[in-house]
């Protein structure tokens, strides 16, 4: 159950507004009062995945849910969908547009980062159809930092 | 004493509302960049929990009614002796042709028993910095201690940064501290018999002798504002002979006057690691977002100031920034990019015990509430009353947005009746607020 929930709008190619959604989802967190370490991964996962969907996803949308044992953002696409996850989940390994290089974007380092700093990760994908990416974070909510 | 000013006086901000020259016109709500700022009754209060002391608010009145509180420099009788200490800045402010030694015998032509030069004391902690750094890689990202407004927009929003503070005090505090104890020692007073006051261009210095966040009780009795002082500068200058230009009052090199302003400081990471330099409050916010998101690794040192181009932009200056540069920027090439401090003296005044910050910034992160569950349940309610507000930035309310509006309502600081918008359109009734 969904103690709390907020939806964010991520727009296709929008470099100059990617990661607003995750800088919210970072206030919000700072309001129920998360320690320094769990909103410091939270924060480079979701600006990963916003990242991700604007990038890869042709745009999409990300949920922000706190649940009764932790944190659940969920990244959902319409896009090219992950031909070959296990490759993707590879760190340096990159299919990211000259463009979005250029930006600095597209290392390679994206989703093995998400990996890296999420307790829980699971994507469902479909070439042609889009990109699923939850990722959960645990948490309990009566301990105070 | 209104009950308004008695709250604004009892917790000790640095600025005040003149209420009688105040016209309610709402520039210092809009300006606040933590919203810190509400009209009730057409006149403004200030939210201690949430000011970082910036200053905005007195560059936004356009009626000069938010001011700094600032000492008057004539009502100094109580001290036996008075010493000034003067930032930096003041050097860039009288145009590129006054040098720096004539603006502090100027000062001392204006009464005060003893001038030092500010910049001095920041090539102290330039090199203290330095050696810090040296000694601490584990610190990846490492944050400027020097501008009091970062220092407190740390500890109410990025409490997670703490660690990243470079534990050694402002360059006022270092030299507060000196020059005390060489008064003390010379003259043969006590303590208290000695005011030592920083001529300041920012309205936080103010606050961080109040209630400073890294040292335990400042040094200083005071500040002068920059703007009080520049008149009688100014009539003092002329007055100044070669025979007064015997005495050197001014001792430092170029980098001790470009400390935090020019944006080149080789000598602080040793020139080998990457350093940014930031300005301004919303980009100072940006930068300490993307510290704190672990985006800025490959930068060993930040220093954040949270004026336009730094303390050049300070509220309480006179010169504009622009042209404060271009002199900034002369007088580096006069006096060289060196300090003249030399590293040797740094390290016994270390020993000393100068440069410890001994206090770490304590966290007052702002929540809407200390439980999780009841903040998430407020968050909730704050997001639908604010969808139900009209969303025109007027004002007319009293807070600056309708989303504040909103959270000022959930805290029951505010009721949804306040905006007129929402009282007339008869929702008032039907929905609780």
């Amino acid at each position: 159950m969904s103690l709390y929930r907020q939806e964010f709008e991520i727009a296709a190619n929008d470099f100059i507004h990617a990661g607003e959604a995750s800088l919210e989802v970072k206030k919000v967190l700072r309001e129920v009062g998360v320690d320094a370490d769990l909103l410091r991964r939270v924060a480079i996962a979701a600006y990963e995945g916003e990242i991700n969907v604007v990038i890869h996803g042709n745009g999409g949308r990300m949920v922000l849910d706190l649940i009764e044992n932790g944190i659940e953002i969920v990244f959902e696409d319409e896009g090219p969908g992950i031909p070959d996850v296990e490759l993707a989940m590879r760190e340096g390994f990159s299919t990211a547009s000259p463009e979005a290089r250029e930006m600095g974007f597209g290392a390679g380092m994206g989703l093995p980062n998400i990996k890296r700093n999420t307790d829980e990760l699971t994507i469902d994908t479909e070439v042609g159809r889009g990109t699923r990416l939850a990722i959960r974070f645990h948490h309990d909510w009566n301990h105070q930092p | 004493m209104t009950e308004k000013k008695a709250e604004n006086a009892r917790l000790d901000l640095a600025i005040e509302v003149k209420e009688q020259r105040c016209t309610g016109c709402v520039a210092c709500m809009k300006a606040c960049p933590t919203k810190a700022i509400r009209l009730r009754e057409s006149k403004p209060i200030i939210l201690p929990e949430l000011c970082v002391e910036c200053g905005e608010c007195i560059r936004a009145c356009p009626q000069r009614a938010v001011a700094p509180k600032v000492l008057n420099y004539r009502d100094l009788a109580q001290f036996k002796v008075t010493a000034l200490l003067p930032s930096r800045v003041l050097y860039t402010q009288f145009g590129e042709n006054v040098m720096p030694n004539d603006i502090l015998l100027a000062l001392k032509k204006m009464g005060f028993d003893y001038v030092f030069d500010g910049a001095y004391y920041c090539e102290w902690v330039t090199l203290a910095v330095h050696d810090w750094l040296a000694k601490h890689t584990e610190v990846r990202t490492a944050i400027a201690p020097t501008c009091p407004v970062v220092l407190r927009i740390i500890a109410k929003r990025f409490p997670e940064l703490i660690p990243n503070i470079i534990p050694i005090a402002p360059p006022r505090e270092v030299a507060a501290k000196h020059i005390r104890r060489l008064l003390i020692r010379k003259l043969g007073l006590a303590d208290e018999e000695i005011g030592v006051f920083h001529v300041t261009p920012c309205a936080a210095n103010i606050a961080s002798i109040n209630h400073p966040l890294t040292v335990h009780n400042s040094s200083l009795n005071g500040c002068l504002g920059l703007h009080d002082l520049f008149g009688d500068i100014l009539k003092n200058l002329k007055k100044i002979t070669d025979e007064d230009r015997e005495t050197m009052l001014f001792k430092a090199g170029g980098a001790g006057i470009g400390w935090g302003l020019s944006r080149e400081q080789p000598e602080i990471t040793g020139g080998g690691e990457r350093m940014l330099y930031v300005s301004g409050l919303n980009e100072t916010m940006e930068v300490l977002d993307q510290i704190s998101s672990g985006r800025l690794a490959d930068f060993r040192y930040v220093e954040c100031y949270t004026c336009p181009d730094g303390c050049l932009g300070g509220p309480l200056t006179v010169d504009n920034r622009f042209t404060a540069r271009a002199t900034l920027a002369k007088l580096i090439k006069m006096f060289g990019t060196l300090t003249r401090v030399r590293p040797g003296d740094v390290e016994a005044w270390a020993r000393q015990g100068f440069f410890q910050a001994d206090k770490q910034v304590v966290s007052q992160q702002i929540q809407i509430d200390r439980d999780p569950r009841q903040a998430m349940i407020k968050l909730k309610k704050m997001n639908d009353l604010t969808k139900k507000l009209p969303g025109m930035l007027c004002g007319a309310c009293g807070a600056p947005d309708c989303r504040t509006l909103a959270e000022d309502v959930v805290l029951d600081r505010a009721e949804m009746s306040d905006c007129p918008f929402y009282a007339n359109s008869g929702a008032a009734g039907k929905v609780e607020a």
